[in-house]
């Protein structure tokens, strides 16, 4: 999942407030005057990178969105995350523990149980 | 100047660089518990002098004898070209014809080339981390929770892939996933935010990225143990460094197994972890309460020293050297 243009981020803006919009509603709520051409573009991506679904109605498709913004957001971190750790990156970040990072259970068990003796101690 | 030589030279400091990589890791190996012991400080600088040592000194070695070659005149030498014959010269001047030598003209120009290709890698994906960074924080929340939030930003990330970092050279940040900061107790994130901070006053971004730069002078696989070993160190040193802030060790111990508990979402990350690398830190911050930091000065005393010795050394005996590694190289 990759990071919304401007235009694109406008378009979701509008859609993510739960309306279902043809072409032209869309381009009537746009603050700046675009062509008709260019917002069923953008439209016809954001489908197709599956942030929109569409029905058609009559001739024209009706846009909605398919996540909402929450998850947007939460599904495009996530992604970015997992590249930015696997292409890492060492020169760029330091991480509180590898995320691929895994422990068995019993030792996970007795770690908390040498915390705990710890904490008993004080 | 004959360009051939270039390759005679470079042979120098494979040789030089690879064998000093592969003492320091057998040193590593002999001392590793006395190491654990002094604490996570002194392990560190090790791992990173492991590192940088080998390529310096393989510079250093090269330098002087290039030099020596250059200008005998200049460390009491003679023209050592008119000395003998019987193989190919270390030298600057006549040493063209080491670009007729197949097995060294391979061996140099697909090191040079490795590293030409490993270094545009690391400014690639530098570039791209910062764009990907800039996508992270822009989905993000700042957190302005006055007491837990220190002199940098702090940043919510939604997400329940668990994780956090501190990224940016210039302008350190901090990004958390909502996943833990929602669900950690306030200790927790102390802890862990504490930890944050101590990468960032350790410096260790950038002096990650310095540690790139030499690896790609090192040997190759050692290179990669010697900074993963800097890496385990460092995790540790900053777990105790917050837990010295904070006065307690279980707080970041706890977070530490909370994070591994948290549940995980499936992104097929490429990388291996260290086995045990988080049990190795809990215990060991509940255990080992030095840093090591004296150490870690010894060893950068001596380092300099070691540096200072072996340019002196090479330069006085770079007459004889020279001539031995023309025999070594000649028997290949």
């Amino acid at each position: 999942m990759k990071a919304l243009g401007s235009l694109e981020e406008q378009i979701m803006s509008i859609l993510w407030k739960g309306e279902a919009l043809a072409v032209r509603s869309v381009m009537a709520k746009l603050t700046k005057k675009l062509a008709y051409t260019t917002v069923m573009t953008t439209l016809d991506r954001l489908h197709k990178k599956g942030l929109l679904t569409r029905e058609r109605e009559g001739i024209a498709f009706v846009y909605r969105a398919g996540l909402s913004r929450d998850e947007f957001h939460r599904k495009l971190v996530e992604e970015t995350v997992g590249t930015l750790l696997e292409e890492s990156a060492a020169s760029v970040l330091a991480a509180f523990v590898d995320t691929a990072a895994e422990i068995d259970e019993d030792n996970l068990k007795k770690l908390e149980a040498l915390i705990a003796e710890r904490r008993s101690r004080k | 100047m004959a360009l051939g030589s270039i390759i005679g030279f470079g042979l120098v400091f494979v040789l030089v660089a690879w064998s000093g990589s592969a003492l320091a890791r057998l040193a590593m190996h002999l001392f590793a518990k006395q190491l654990q012991r002094r604490g996570a400080a002194g392990e560190k600088r090790a791992a990173a002098l492991a590192l940088i040592l080998p390529p310096v000194l393989g510079m250093v070695v090269t330098a002087s004898l290039a030099l020596y070659s250059a200008f005998p005149g200049l460390l009491g030498g003679v023209d050592h070209c008119d000395t003998h014959g019987h193989h190919l010269h270390l030298c600057l001047v006549h040493g063209g014809e080491w670009a007729s030598r197949s097995w060294a003209l391979a061996l140099v120009a697909g090191l040079g080339a490795l590293a030409c290709v490993r270094s545009a890698q690391l400014i690639e994906a530098a570039m791209r981390g910062r764009r990907r960074l800039q996508t992270i924080e822009r989905s993000s929340v700042r957190i302005e929770d006055g007491e837990l939030v220190g002199a940098f930003p702090v940043f919510r990330a939604p997400s329940n892939r668990p994780f956090c970092f501190v990224a940016g050279i210039r302008a350190p940040r901090i990004f958390v996933a909502s996943s833990l900061w929602d669900n950690f107790s306030e200790d927790e994130r102390e802890a862990m935010l504490g930890h944050e901070y101590g990468h960032i006053e350790n410096g260790d971004i950038w002096r990650a990225t310095v540690l790139s730069f030499f690896a790609l002078f090192g040997a190759p696989i050692l290179a990669l143990q010697f900074k993963r070993l800097w890496s385990d160190a460092t995790e540790r040193l900053c777990d105790r460094m917050s837990a010295d802030k904070s006065g307690d060790s279980t707080a970041i111990a706890s977070a530490l197994v909370n994070m591994v508990r948290a549940p995980r979402v499936a992104h097929g990350l490429s990388f291996v972890p260290t086995p045990g690398a988080v049990e190795n830190r809990v215990v060991a911050v509940l255990t080992q309460e030095r840093t090591g930091h004296s150490l870690a000065q010894k060893l950068l005393h001596s380092s300099v020293a070691l540096v200072a010795i072996v340019t002196i050394t090479s330069a006085l005996i770079a007459d004889p050297l020279h001539h031995a590694l023309e025999s070594l190289f000649g028997l290949v």
